[in-house]
């Protein structure tokens, strides 16, 4: 089984993320990025399917400009066979983003396309659905386990209410949530030989795919201040202020 | 080396995260060996690093490693793996090899499978207790051949972690003083604490320049071609702990001295790692005895002759 993997370059989970003074965005000069933490449970999730006999080859891929070859690289140094950088320095929305990884598909012809559910700088959650649909194949989004089973997978997702259990045909998109797997450290020497696997360099273009945006932001801004709480003196003055000043009750 | 460097730091960042929170720090002062995160960063084959790979290492430069030591300081270095890195640098070997001070006291000696000496050469000896440091780190002591030959590195090491702890340090004045509010608005806001902080900046910024530099030479030149490199980011971070610190209590005021909030565990790790393998006094008389040796004169031209590293 062939896995594609595509890995996003965020500003790390752990930044506080301050708006630009323009409001166009926010600040990504000089600000430590890392791979989106959904997408590096995808890369652990591949590895630890190739670690089982199940995946013979795992193919990273980030969309977006050059530096995105370090987040290729860390997915190699994680056990990431080779990688492929779709450069553009621009704006790249989430359809364009699957339509990359329709072409890229239709050149690699992978079974399984693991996805981070959600990008934790946009939040869209959408890429993976919008592949899916694209390519008219089954997915299992939201997942916290995957097996393989009869020829297919069998996703475990997480839903309100529970777990559901579904069996996909292959090939298929699989996004995984938070608890599907934690991520291994790389260790140095697997650091020191991902610099000798390949990443191959394409355009956009090369595929034949417009990415011009289809979205203008119109502004950026921080969310207001949270006001102070109040402290009340009884359950009675509580609900009073609840039902006549915060008007909930 | 750069993208591997800083996909190494995310690794090494991450595990320091994931596991040398405060209760981490607290178990180190009590004298328990943090046996869970050193086998973590075994296993990701970080002690051995420096050395070549026919010994078991990746060959990492001075550089790289000096980076990676920064990254410890910033997260208080609840493990001696800059120390073992070094020394395996030096000679390579399996475990956790302790690096002595000419005096023979080591950090976290009773806990080494070895120990590089200052005679240059790996010894294992029964260690004792030392004298107690600030910082509540075991730096315990043993009959040791004498010999300066680990006082540069573990110099360059202590460096580095004073970078990293002042960076955080740092870090954290900043943000108190942004949230601190007396008389209506941050401490932050008031001209008296916001020069004070940037001049703290300014301490860092040097430190890490010095450090950074330092690796540099050491990668270029050896260990004994960088000398003074080493002892201007001694000195240099020495300096600038005596002052950050300072400042950093200041902004901070009393909270600064409670158990439960973090500021106390680097600035008392500064202070312990200022005096490891000699203090700026130390390192600045040899600067000052080299500059003697070559007349005195041409303290200055020579300076100005060296070339960046």
């Amino acid at each position: 089984m062939k896995l594609l993997v595509p890995v996003k370059r965020v500003v790390d989970y752990n930044v506080k993320v301050r708006v630009k003074a323009d409001g166009t965005g926010v600040e990504t000069a000089n600000v430590k990025m890392s791979m989106n933490p959904f997408d590096e449970i995808g890369v652990e999730e591949a590895v630890r399917l190739k670690e089982k006999g199940v995946a013979t080859e795992i193919v990273a891929v980030s969309c977006g400009p050059a530096a995105c070859a370090e987040q290729i690289r860390t997915a190699l140094a994680m056990g990431a066979d080779r990688g492929i950088l779709v450069e553009h320095d621009g704006v790249l929305e989430p359809l364009a983003v699957a339509k990359l990884l329709k072409a890229l598909v239709a050149k690699e012809s992978p079974d399984l396309v693991i996805l981070g559910k959600q990008a934790i700088d946009d939040d869209m959650n959408a890429t993976g659905q919008m592949l899916a649909a694209l390519l008219g194949w089954a997915q299992g989004t939201y997942a916290s386990k995957i097996e393989a089973a009869d020829g297919g997978l069998l996703v475990t997702r997480e839903v309100d209410g529970g777990l559901e259990r579904i069996q996909l045909k292959l090939p298929a998109i699989v996004t995984t949530d938070l608890r599907l797997n934690e991520p291994r450290y790389a260790s140095l020497p697997n650091i020191m030989k991902a610099r000798k696997k390949p990443i191959e360099n394409v355009k956009p273009a090369d595929l034949g795919v417009d990415v011009t945006p289809r979205l203008t932001v119109l502004k950026v801004a921080e969310p207001p201040t949270r006001q102070a709480g109040k402290k009340v003196a009884s359950v009675a003055e509580l609900v009073d202020k609840l039902r006549n000043e915060a008007k909930v009750i | 080396m750069s993208e591997m460097r800083d996909i190494l730091l995310e690794q090494v960042e991450r595990l320091l995260a994931d596991q040398s929170g405060p209760e981490t720090l607290r178990a180190v002062e009590a004298g328990v060996w943090p046996a869970a995160l050193w086998t973590e960063v075994e296993a990701l084959g970080l002690p051995l690093a420096m050395a070549p790979e026919e010994a078991g290492g990746v060959a990492l430069g001075w550089d790289d490693a000096v980076a990676v030591w920064v990254a410890l300081g910033r997260a208080g270095a609840p493990v001696p793996l800059a120390e073992s890195m070094a020394a395996s640098a030096l000679m390579p070997a399996l475990g956790f090899v302790a690096l002595a001070q000419p005096d023979g006291t080591a950090l976290w000696g009773h806990a080494a499978t070895r120990v590089l000496a200052g005679d240059g050469a790996l010894h294992q000896a029964a260690f004792t207790p030392g004298k107690a440091q600030p910082s509540n780190e075991p730096w315990d002591r043993a009959a040791l051949p004498a010999g300066e030959a680990t006082v540069l590195a573990g110099a360059l090491v202590n460096a580095a972690k004073m970078a990293g702890g002042l960076e955080a340090v740092l870090t954290l004045s900043v943000d108190y003083a942004n949230v601190r509010k007396q008389f209506g608005k941050p401490i932050g806001q008031f001209q008296a604490v916001s020069q004070q902080l940037s001049q703290a900046a300014g301490e860092v910024a040097a430190a890490g320049v010095a450090v950074a530099n330092a690796g540099r030479a050491v990668a270029r030149r050896g260990l004994s071609g960088a000398e003074f490199e080493i002892a201007a980011a001694k000195v240099i971070t020495g300096e600038a702990t005596a002052q950050v610190a300072a400042v950093a209590h200041q902004v901070h005021a009393a909270i600064g001295f409670t158990q439960d909030y973090h500021l106390h565990f680097t600035t008392r790790r500064l202070w312990a790692w200022r005096d490891a393998f000699g203090n700026e006094r130390f390192w600045a008389q040899r600067i000052g005895r080299a500059a003697l040796a070559r007349g005195g004169a041409k303290a200055w031209p020579d300076l100005a002759a060296r070339e960046d590293a």
